[in-house]
């Protein structure tokens, strides 16, 4: 699967558009590769004589059972879900239009717990039709939505967790050791968790 | 058969020789093999010698002799091992044996697309891999490191500084050195009849940076060659310098130093050597200008690629695949160069350099620092003032920046007079503002304090009008960095502007300078001096006075030595950073 995320105004009609994007040469990765076009340089040129290829247009109102919902499940979507089961076509768009972020931010994730339930998008190419103006914002949201993206060596340094771990681990070792204490300490922990529940809902 | 035993240095915290398993008693080697190179120890097998306190800026050149060699367990055991098989791949004699043994699957540095026609693979299994020489390698052509071509891009505005640069590179003890500049210099250019002038027909802007230097390249006589950008003030002694360092090097780079005051204290790193944070832009791809493939560097995925970060990288360690030199200044072989050139594609603040050194190690060209002595930047960007990054020896992070609590009479924060830069607003108060007239914009004056500049660019942003669409702000951000800030604005600074605009025009210009991070910097760095100066001669260090801060910074360098600089010795450090300082007289006494 690659995700392809466009500028609404990058292009000139849909049926080009994936003429040109079907141009791309995707490099390999461990990912599902997220692509960010805001310019098709000279592919615009390039695939003028190009086949068409074939591709099917989703609009946003396609799925507006979910974003009505505001997480809801997918099957709640029903003529959405309908049409991306029945897909024959190996591209798929989505034209967000001109939509609030939040709705896009539905949609996709939505979609992606569809695509890790069904394995129905996972050979298809999804492209996404976004303003100019969200195109970094949302291709982050699809990058971290269909992917488990790494974590710098640095952050995890930072983070302390393997540490947090250890300590966790041996406090855990030391009650766990001391059976006469166990029970007083969970009842604490359990007076603690209460105290705390109350506390947020009175406030 | 002889055996040298590598040692790491013990501050990098790479794996010890202690905590390593033994050397197989039973190991087999597939060929007659001259030199075995190891981290592990043996109690069977006594070594021929030990090279202790190795690290990535010095380069064990001496152990390797005549005949085969033979690497057991090296890229498994340190994160030096690129360049120790780089150098091992270069001093092997065309016709002898290179064998490299792991415990486990490893994929071989050798095996990287720089050595593929050069190193044919003779046997394999997972985990034993031995290599025949069939060719030299492009960075072995010769070894001569008396001739050298130094080329510098440049562009149209004030020479004062290139003069200078050009004058110590003229300086510099290297017998046959020719000296290319790309590009048109400014009109006060005084060494024409020692240059020669190649790429006018490349234009700006935007600045094509990458086919600049790639031109410079190609031009060059020789096949040693530097590309440093017009502010960096090579060392005198750079001849002295490669030559310890010794032929065959991949990509090079030096240290670079700054000062933000003429008597040489406070000294920071300054653009020489990175490596990222993590991966890049989280691993979205954008489109390549002309190639028609997806690329992890790309201009659609510009805020992305900041967000990755970018640390000053610790010329000790060696992080594979990962640590780049900053375009500033490259030392390469013209042959190396011309395999990987830059991207000509990419445009100058595109992230070329992460581009080119990420591209170069990963197909077999890794880079690292030349120990020997620094460069100085003579000038800086105001946006690389503030808090960053630095790489200790052990790998942890800590931070570097300008020493804030500083009294010192500063050099100028912008690369500007206080006349031009009145003039730009001017052009800019123009074009936004509905009546000008209506105010005065004193671009007579000679000086400006911080307090008179900022006040009057925000009641000119304040009073500008333009439409709020996608189209004018783009503009009027471009605008107010030309003619406003006079610096970049990072990609995720002008995603955010863009963002604002949308939600809350009015607050967004309102607050465009009384909130924003980049004025902020510069009042850090320059909170009563003037931002700009009266003649670049500013910037040069006076004569006398700067030689204790020169013995000073020398000290508390070499006292913390590898935590920001790296130098051999106390001496060494005196010598790297007097022999690099950009002296008045270099202004004086010019041509």
């Amino acid at each position: 699967m690659n995700i392809y995320v466009v500028t609404s105004d990058a292009y000139e009609s849909n049926d080009l558009l994936i003429k040109q994007l079907a141009r791309i040469v995707v490099q390999p990765n461990k990912a599902t590769p997220v692509i960010v076009v805001d310019d098709l340089f000279n592919l615009d040129q390039l695939s003028r004589n190009d086949a068409p290829v074939a591709s099917e247009v989703f609009q946003i109102t396609d799925f507006k059972d979910i974003n009505q919902a505001g997480g809801g499940e997918i099957a709640d979507a029903k003529v959405g879900v309908t049409r991306l089961v029945m897909l024959k076509t190996e591209w798929v768009q989505f034209e967000f239009g001109h939509s609030d972020p939040e709705t896009f931010i539905g949609l996709v994730r939505k979609l992606s717990r569809y695509n890790y339930m069904a394995p129905t998008l996972r050979k298809k190419n999804l492209v996404f039709i976004v303003p100019r103006i969200e195109i970094m914002h949302f291709s982050r949201i699809l990058n971290e939505s269909f992917n488990n993206i790494s974590h710098s060596k640095y952050a995890i340094q930072e983070s302390g967790s393997v540490n947090m771990l250890f300590r966790r681990a041996t406090l855990e070792r030391l009650i766990i050791s001391l059976p006469l204490i166990t029970p007083i300490l969970s009842r604490l922990y359990r007076l603690a968790k209460s105290s705390t529940r109350w506390f947020v809902k009175s406030t | 058969m002889k055996v040298t035993l590598l040692k790491h240095h013990k501050s990098l915290g790479y794996l010890s020789t202690r905590k390593l398993s033994e050397m197989p008693a039973d190991l087999q080697l597939p060929h007659e093999c001259s030199n075995l190179v190891t981290f592990r120890g043996s109690r069977k097998v006594k070594p021929g010698e030990v090279i202790k306190n190795l690290h990535a800026a010095v380069r064990p050149i001496s152990m390797f002799g005549e005949g085969s060699y033979c690497f057991f367990g090296i890229q498994s055991d340190s994160p030096l091992a690129p360049l120790l098989l780089w150098d091992a791949a270069h001093f092997l004699s065309v016709g002898q044996k290179l064998t490299v043994i792991e415990d486990a699957p490893v994929a071989c540095y050798l095996d990287r697309e720089y050595f593929r026609a050069y190193l044919t693979p003779v046997e394999r299994s997972a985990t034993k891999v031995t290599y025949e020489k069939v060719e030299k390698l492009p960075a072995e052509g010769d070894d001569d490191l008396d001739r050298w071509t130094f080329g510098i891009p440049v562009g149209p505005e004030d020479a004062t500084v290139l003069n200078a640069v050009v004058k110590r590179i003229l300086e510099i003890d290297i017998p046959n050195k020719e000296i290319i500049l790309c590009g048109t210099p400014g009109k006060n250019f005084a060494y024409f009849d020692q240059v020669r002038i190649v790429g006018e027909d490349i234009t700006a802007p935007p600045v094509q940076i990458c086919k600049k230097k790639n031109r410079l390249a190609q031009e060059a006589t020789h096949n040693n060659l530097v590309i440093l950008h017009d502010r960096v003030f090579l060392p005198k002694h750079f001849g002295e310098m490669v030559r310890r360092f010794g032929p065959r090097y991949p990509l090079m780079t030096l240290q670079s130093m700054f000062f933000d005051n003429r008597v040489s204290m406070h000294p920071r790193r300054y653009s020489d050597y990175q490596i990222l944070k993590g991966t890049i832009a989280n691993g979205l791809q954008g489109v390549h200008r002309s190639s028609g493939t997806t690329a992890s560097i790309a201009p659609s995925i510009g805020p992305e690629i900041e967000k990755t970060g970018f640390v000053i990288a610790n010329p000790m360690r060696f992080n594979v695949d990962t640590s780049y030199p900053t375009g500033s200044l490259y030392v390469c072989r013209k042959e190396v160069w011309n395999a990987f050139p830059l991207d000509g594609n990419l445009l100058w603040t595109e992230f070329e350099d992460v581009e080119h050194g990420i591209r170069a190690c990963k197909g077999g060209v890794p880079s690292r620092v030349n120990p020997f002595g620094i460069s100085q930047s003579v000038t800086s960007r105001a946006m690389f003032g503030n808090r960053s990054n630095n790489e200790l020896p052990n790998g942890k992070l800590s931070y570097t920046g300008p020493n804030l609590r500083s009294m010192l009479n500063k050099k100028p924060l912008i690369n500007s007079s206080a006349a031009s830069a009145l003039s730009k607003l001017r052009n800019f108060g123009n074009k936004y503002i509905e009546n000008l007239d209506g105010f005065s914009i004193p671009t007579g004056v000679r000086e400006m304090s911080p307090r008179q500049w900022v006040t009057l660019v925000n009641v000119i942003i304040q009073q500008s009008t333009f439409s709020n669409n996608i189209e004018s702000v783009r503009n009027f951000i471009a605008d107010y960095e030309k003619m406003i800030l006079l610096e970049q604005l990072p990609y995720m600074m002008k995603e955010r502007l863009i963002r604002e605009f949308i939600i809350q025009p009015v607050a967004t210009k309102k607050e465009l300078i009384t909130r924003s991070f980049e004025i902020r910097f510069m009042l850090h760095q320059r909170p009563y001096q003037s931002w700009f100066y009266q003649s670049p001669r500013d910037y040069f260090h006076h004569n006398w006075l700067s030689l204790p801060g020169i013995a000073i910074s020398a000290f508390n360098a070499y006292a913390s030595n590898g935590k920001h600089f790296y130098f051999e010795s106390f001496p060494q450090a005196v010598k790297a950073i007097y022999n690099s300082t950009a002296f008045r007289s270099y202004v004086e006494h010019s041509k």
